[in-house]
């Protein structure tokens, strides 16, 4: 998947989506506009023939990439069809957005609205053309692990009477929960804010179907006019079974499935399995849950009276002065024992008040008691703390929100390092084997956040949470960086423009590569701003360099050049200057190519560094030497008479010598020459 | 005390040295005899350097008296030609030739000692200053090429960080 091809536009005014898909932002599709984005006309380049539909990812919410892949196997009749997905660039916001292709739906929203009433279908009729279908759409996503958390009337595609079956639309553009309305999410997942409802379970898209189910055979939406909270309540004092259905008459089959599918208690809610068994005309009885338990005197919270312990607990965390207030006077657990008779419950509440106690007096002292109590007192909800509840797997895509879109990131660091996920998965009894991991992955994020290092803190916390998370370096706004491999392709656009921060490196980019890459954190220190630039800038080449040798493209010269100004005080190590200027010729070459191994080669190759070092410690004794002969020298200088005396006069004597012999030999000749009467 | 005493018997040794060489060359003239004596008058000026020169390497001794006795050498030859008579050294030493022979080349030898001393410092001379101005070209080019670190003695780490590194 080359990132190059995003940026291409095609010949028909289309946009290239990866070079597979033709998406025409000129032919928007209004109607199948979804939470995440819009929708838009695309065809598949190798197969024009088919019509579909691009969701363009442009709303700040992250689609849920981690379940594309298990999306794109899904092959059922009643459920659109993925067909593919990727990046595309679009050029009205000059930014690379994810899109998700879908096959167009057949048919058009079965409801436009959730205040809308349909005429009421037959028992056998909503079985065979609407229940049956769907379970199989449930099966196949039990099957492939896909939680959509977008069922409901609105988002399936069906018309009454039509033999094609319906079709639940769109479910991946935004995190799960957020588009849902909260009267098709359970109770727990109502009470969290949108983007913090996590990613959700099997049986909760049971429920939301289970809720659709009610609408159609009831013909309406019975909360209709309601606010969500005033639904959260109803469903809680009454159960959601009772709340939808009331007094309604309805066939015996469809009690008996509501009731399952409705049903409050995670453990007694049917699942696609149990519905396969209704299907095939086994039939279940569904189990009534204590959940809305009474007490046998109410307790006071913010002058309202309150005889359930779900209720108590919500009105606990939004009355957090006069909640402590019950808590630390005991009141609170005498009235667990004495007007409940939940002994198990006083105690759960008595240690978590003790754990609290323990980590002393802090400025929450008071918000994460209540939290901690809230959390015993109804562990199936989600934790609540100042003015937030947020079930612990969508804290991930909260404190994604929370950085993308600029939102209160200090409140969702709060509840990791408060450690409130390992109290709320101590607390769930029978579930609390398969949340330890959730638990454990919190605490690991808990330890990043205390590490002010690069490489850690809040962003890495960021990414190890959401493995699926693009990296949202504000560098990289407008880019989709969903893999490594995308990152230096990004890196070589930002680095084109004219508005580029100074170093192509930042905590987010260091921390989406340790978590991406399994990459050690000491390399990443070397790149914190304690560094000298030229450590931080050589980190950083290594790095890309390496990306550059794995993923590719061949050349970067933008990104080469962005370096450049980082590494080039490293050539400094050079202490020979023509050498340095050499190196500084192969630097400007190697940038030319764009080659970011070649140009960490050519300013950080040890041979050469040690070679020149040896060479300097030669020179410099070589120099010392010279120094010490130039002393000598100008010494000897000084005294004329001296080297006269030491020098001319041995040169003197020789000369003399030298004639002295000369004589000699000549005055003994010539007597010989004599003697011998020559 | 010991070092005080050191320098006196050197001194000792020194002059024991000249006696020992003035008896040696006294009793090397012996065999030639009288005549042969009176024709070495002629190195008187030698005996003057002996007795003068205070240079440890004896260099005006050696120029003296190698030309002054190259001066008297044919004289004493040809003395012992004719017999070695105390007339013939007598009819020798009575001739100003004689002298001026033997005188003149010890004077050549003090000529030497006059002119070449201050030609041999002025090639020296030149020499060093050419040597000199090899030995700052070299320190300069070193320069050039190492930067003014590698005239200093701290250490490569500090150069380095000196450097920004």
């Amino acid at each position: 998947m080359s990132q190059e091809k995003v940026v291409k536009e095609d010949v028909d005014g289309g946009l290239s989506m990866e070079g597979r898909v033709t998406i025409y932002p000129d032919k928007p599709l209004p109607e199948l506009g979804c939470a995440g984005g819009a929708a838009f006309a695309a065809r598949l380049r190798n197969d024009a023939s088919q019509d579909l539909m691009a969701v363009v990812c442009s709303r700040g919410l992250q689609p849920r990439l981690d379940q594309v892949t298990a999306m794109k196997m899904v092959d059922s009749a009643s459920v659109i069809r993925l067909r593919d997905y990727g990046a595309v660039n679009w050029p009205a916001d000059n930014a690379n957005y994810f899109a998700l292709v879908y096959e167009r739906p057949l048919l058009a929203r079965y409801w436009q609205s959730l205040d809308e009433t349909h005429a009421t279908m037959s028992e056998d009729s909503v079985n065979h053309t609407f229940v049956m279908p769907l379970i199989k759409a449930l099966l196949e996503f039990h099957r492939t692990g896909i939680v959509h958390g977008g069922i409901r009337p609105t988002n399936i595609f069906w018309r009454e009477g039509s033999t094609t079956p319906p079709q639940i639309g769109e479910g991946l553009s935004a995190p799960s929960g957020v588009g849902q309305p909260v009267i098709f999410e359970t109770i727990e997942r109502a009470m969290c804010e949108p983007i913090g409802r996590g990613l959700g379970i099997h049986l909760d898209d049971c429920y939301a179907f289970g809720v659709t189910l009610a609408m159609v055979v009831l013909g309406g939406n019975p909360f209709k006019g309601m606010d969500d909270q005033t639904i959260i309540r109803v469903k809680m004092e009454k159960g959601t079974f009772n709340a939808m259905i009331g007094k309604h008459r309805l066939p015996q089959s469809h009690i008996e499935l509501l009731r399952g599918l409705l049903s409050d208690d995670t453990r007694l809610r049917w699942s696609a399995e149990d519905l396969e068994m209704w299907m095939t005309g086994r039939r279940l009885t569904p189990k009534s849950s204590d959940t809305g338990r009474r007490a046998s005197r109410h307790f006071d919270i913010g002058g309202k009276e309150y005889w359930q312990v779900r209720p108590l607990a919500a009105a606990l965390a939004q009355n957090v002065d006069e909640a402590v207030k019950v808590i630390e006077n005991g009141g609170l657990e005498k009235w667990l024992i004495r007007s409940l008779g939940d002994e198990e419950k006083s105690k759960d509440v008595g240690e978590m008040i003790a754990h609290s106690r323990e980590g002393g007096k802090s400025a929450r002292y008071a918000e994460q008691l209540v939290t901690r109590v809230c959390i015993a007192l109804d562990p199936a909800s989600p934790i609540r703390y100042r003015g937030i509840a947020v079930m612990p797997a969508g804290i991930s895509s909260m404190l994604v929100d929370a950085v993308a879109n600029g939102r209160d990131v200090q409140l969702v660091s709060e509840i990791i390092m408060a450690q409130f996920v390992t109290a709320w998965v101590n607390a769930q009894k029978d579930a609390k084997v398969d949340l330890v991991p959730l638990a454990q992955l919190l605490e690991r994020a808990r330890g990043y956040i205390e590490r002010t290092t690069f490489g850690s803190g809040l962003e890495r916390a960021l990414y190890e949470l959401t493995p699926s998370l693009p990296c949202l370096s504000p560098m990289l706004r407008g880019e989709h960086v969903g893999s490594p491999r995308f990152l230096l392709p990004a890196l070589e656009r930002v680095a084109q423009r004219g508005n580029k921060p100074t170093e192509p490196m930042d905590r987010h980019i260091a921390a989406y590569l340790i978590a991406r890459e399994k990459r050690s954190d000491s390399l990443f220190q070397a790149m914190g701003p304690t560094e000298t630039p030229v450590r931080r800038g050589l980190a950083i080449l290594s790095l890309y360099g390496e990306l550059q040798y794995r993923y590719g493209p061949d050349s970067l010269p933008a990104l080469s050049m962005w370096l450049l100004p980082m590494v080039e005080p490293a050539l400094n190590r050079f202490l020979s200057k023509p050498f340095q200027e050499k190196v500084r010729k192969q630097v400007k070459d190697a940038v030319a190519k764009g080659s970011l191994s070649l140009l960490l080669k050519r300013v950080d190759d040890p041979d050469r560094i040690v070679g020149d070092e040896q060479d300097f410690m030669e020179a410099r004794k070589l120099y010392r030497d010279i120094q010490r002969e130039k002393a000598m020298i100008e010494q000897a200088m000084q005294n004329k008479e001296q080297i006269a005396r030491e020098i001319g006069k041995p040169v003197a004597a020789s000369i003399a010598c030298f004639i002295a012999i000369v004589f000699m030999a000549v005055a003994l000749g010539r007597a010989m020459l004599q003697s011998m009467g020559v | 005390m010991a070092k005080d005493k050191k320098p006196e018997g050197k001194a000792k040794k020194k002059g024991g040295g000249k006696t020992v060489l003035l008896m040696t060359l006294f009793g090397c003239f012996v065999p030639f005899g009288l005549p042969t004596l009176v024709v070495c008058l002629g190195l008187t000026p030698t005996l003057v350097a002996l007795l003068t020169d205070t240079d440890e390497r004896r260099s005006e001794l050696a120029a003296v008296g190698y030309l002054n006795f190259a001066g008297v050498l044919p004289f004493m030859v040809e003395l012992w030609q004719h017999g070695q008579t105390m007339e013939f050294a007598l009819s020798i030493m009575g001739q100003s030739t004689t002298w001026a022979v033997m005188l003149g080349a010890a004077g050549l030898g003090h000529l030497i000692l006059y002119l070449v001393p201050p030609i041999v410092g002025s090639v020296v001379r030149i020499n060093q200053e050419s040597r000199l101005r090899t030995l700052k070209e070299g320190t300069a080019q070193l320069e050039a090429i190492w930067g003014p670190d590698v005239a200093t003695e701290s250490s490569l780490s500090e150069v380095l960080h000196n450097r920004g590194l």
